[in-house]
């Protein structure tokens, strides 16, 4: 076979073109697949932080709800340790029934009246 | 010469790379088709792990989304009796961070098993203690300390301690359900669980699954207050510390929808000190003890005189004797009364007017109203161990019990029963379904189920019902059995109940054990709630009016402030009404 200085010269780029080709894929397969692993251990430790601190927050909420517990706050008017702040965080209001404002919503808004209408109504 | 040593030379070096690479072939076949199911089980069993999936009861929260019922996580220590390896030292210091006696711990650690509890649901701060003694909360493993390890498990917590503990039930150790709507709702509260495979390295780490580790069942929300819950549950204390009673109930409800908004016993129990509970303080005496409803069981024959028109509000009975005999039984009044009309003999719980009143109904009509207003049967609440009562029918009553009927005596009911009767009377004549679970819904929010009355059954008509109410009313007035259980401010209509109950040595009605009750609906015309309140056994008085009453009056002081209920006598000079 007769060789051409051309082809010659194509085959001293080819061979090591295609050759660093095949190289650059093998080791990017390498690098993603420990990539992947990586990320998955990086995602188990995730997962078990996140499971942590849902047990951290189970607890938190457990002990939340026993010191919102009406017994513990004191809301309870004849309780002792009654505090108003307390009372009103904790959603227990005892509002006082002989001085009361009742307050009904009108659809067209209208300017503010007085009135000595009780408001009940009847189911 | 040379060539023909060359020619072999490379004939037998060929031959050899040949026989190489059919040999690598050879074993490679092998490999990969002939053992290959044996190879990639193996490595399956080494690299792949199931775990289970962590199941976790729901929630149950009351009305307004407090929690009553939550899960917290703790660990649970177990040893393989086969590899434990540790010292005396040891043992001492774990025995004592664990709380356990040395003897009890190395029992524990002696039977051949691979798998044995040591403590299941370890405190948090019992944990970080054992944790330390066996240095598991560091890098370095204890050489001296071999075969132990710890189990992730939910323990079920019940923030509000005593709190509706009959109502919320509880669970056992093992998280099965034993009581209340924890038992009645069991299937919707917990969930099916499964398996997870998940990758492991070589050095045995898990990787991620991306599946989640946790499945919850679905949360119950009640249709109870909590606010609403701790004001009667206070003053029921408050009346069993008075009257130095046995026991005591109170249930109150909204007796146009049945939904239950309070309901207490006393004695109750910790629901997460369980183990420690006396068996007969757990049962909800609201629905599983039945008693002689006294004087609380005229509205049978009141209400039922009114509507077959037997009777009417001006109808007058002569009670001026204080007593009457039926069957050969003299059955007396309280005190002696004279003439007395309809609204009075009901005002005055007349016992000889009501006998009256019950001769002109007739017993089957007694039976009809008395079936009619829910006695004899079940309500159907939705919680475990409800009993149904029991009236005897018509054909099966002796020549006394058209004397002892009325007056509630010879009929055994619930004291929810009681109240559907007079919810029935509030609400214009229906008969409700009581129902404690209002809504349930996944952990996401999305409704499963959620609580609709079915077509409701009409006890006696509206106009009946508003006349019944009428009189009710007066039972709170001057007058009246029941004055000590009107409110400030709005009118209540009810009805007292005073039981003998029956000596079991002498088998007959005692001189001194009595259920005192009052049962009755604020305000009146519109009423918010219905309520019976029950004391078993009091000392130093007797009468529903005096024991129950109070109690009534101060639960529905304090709830109708709390539901915003605005008073029947709002025309007061110091009360502003604003409207916008």
């Amino acid at each position: 076979m007769m060789r051409t200085k051309s082809s010659s010269l194509l085959s001293f780029f080819y061979l090591p073109f295609f050759s660093g080709l095949l190289l650059f894929g093998l080791f990017s397969l390498v690098w993603l697949r420990s990539g992947i692993v990586q990320t998955t251990y990086y995602v188990r430790s995730l997962e078990e932080k996140k499971m942590d601190s849902l047990k951290e927050r189970k607890m938190l909420l457990a002990e939340r709800a026993k010191m919102m517990a009406i017994g513990k706050v004191g809301a309870h008017p004849a309780d002792d340790n009654q505090s108003e702040g307390k009372v009103a965080a904790a959603g227990y209001v005892f509002p006082d029934r002989t001085r009361v404002i009742h307050v009904t919503k009108n659809k067209a808004s209208e300017p503010y009246k007085a009135s000595l209408d009780t408001g009940a109504k009847k189911r | 010469m040379k060539d023909a040593v060359y020619k072999k030379r490379s004939v037998i070096l060929y031959t050899a790379i040949i026989f190489g690479f059919c040999a690598i072939f050879v074993r490679l076949s092998l490999l990969m088709v002939v053992e290959h199911k044996l190879l990639s089980d193996k490595a399956k069993s080494q690299q792949v792990k199931a775990e289970e999936i962590q199941v976790r009861r729901g929630g149950i929260y009351d009305r307004k989304g407090r929690e009553l019922a939550v899960n917290t996580e703790l660990e649970s220590l177990y040893c393989d009796s086969r590899d434990v390896v540790i010292s005396d030292d040891k043992i001492q210091k774990l025995s004592c961070a664990l709380g356990m006696p040395q003897k009890a711990f190395r029992e524990k650690i002696q039977p051949d098993k691979r798998f044995t509890w040591i403590n299941r649901k370890l405190a948090p701060e019992t944990i970080t203690k054992v944790r330390a003694v066996l240095g598991s909360d560091t890098k370095v493993k204890d050489p001296e300390v071999k075969g132990f390890g710890f189990v992730p498990e939910a323990k079920r917590f019940y923030p509000k301690g005593i709190l509706a503990s009959h109502i919320i039930g509880a669970v056992g150790l093992d998280n099965q359900p034993l009581e209340g709507v924890e038992l009645q709702y069991d299937k919707y509260l917990k969930t099916s669980g499964g398996k997870v495979y998940f990758s492991r390295d070589a050095g045995g780490n898990k990787l991620s699954s991306g599946v989640n580790m946790e499945a919850k069942g679905n949360d119950i929300l009640l249709t109870i207050d909590e606010g609403l819950q701790y004001i009667v549950e206070k003053e029921i204390d408050t009346a069993m510390a008075k009257w130095k009673s046995v026991a005591a109930a109170a249930v109150m409800m909204d007796p146009f929808t049945g939904e239950i908004l309070a309901m207490a016993n006393r004695p109750a129990f910790d629901l997460n000190e369980l183990g420690r509970a006396n068996r007969g303080h757990v049962r909800n005496r609201a629905i599983t003890d039945i008693y002689e409803p006294g004087s609380t069981f005229k509205i049978v024959v009141g209400a039922g005189g009114l509507e077959e028109n037997v009777v009417n509000p001006g109808s007058t009975f002569d009670c001026g004797r204080g007593s009457i005999e039926i069957g050969g039984k003299v059955i007396h009044d309280a005190h002696r009364h004279g003439l007395l009309n309809f609204r009075e003999v009901i005002q005055k719980s007349s016992n000889v007017g009501s006998i009256m009143i019950g001769l002109k109904l007739g017993r089957e009509n007694i039976y009809k109203y008395a079936k009619l207003f829910g006695y004899g049967e079940k309500s159907g609440i939705d919680l475990p161990g409800e009993v149904s009562g029991w009236i005897r029918k018509p054909e099966k009553w002796s020549a006394t019990s058209i004397g002892a009927i009325p007056i509630g005596q010879e009929v055994a009911v619930t004291p929810l029963q009681v109240l559907r009767a007079y919810a029935a009377i509030a609400n214009g004549g229906y008969l409700v379904q009581p129902h404690i679970v209002n809504e349930i819904r996944t952990n996401e929010g999305q409704p499963v189920f959620k609580f609709s009355q079915k077509e409701k059954k009409r006890a006696v008509s509206e106009k009946t019902a508003a006349l019944f109410r009428d009189i009710l009313k007066t039972v709170t007035e001057e007058g009246g059995t029941a004055t000590s259980a009107a409110v400030n401010g709005n009118q209540v209509a009810g009805k007292t109940g005073t039981a003998q109950l029956i000596d079991p040595r002498t088998k007959r009605y005692s001189k001194d054990r009595f259920i005192s009750s009052f049962v009755g609906f604020v305000p009146a015309d519109n009423p918010k709630f219905a309520m019976i309140v029950i004391v078993y056994e009091p000392k130093g008085a007797i009468y529903g009016g005096v024991v129950a009453g109070p109690v009534f009056k101060n639960i529905a002081d304090q709830a109708l402030s709390y539901m915003n209920v605005p008073r029947d006598d709002g025309l007061d000079k110091n009360v502003l009404l604003v409207s916008k």
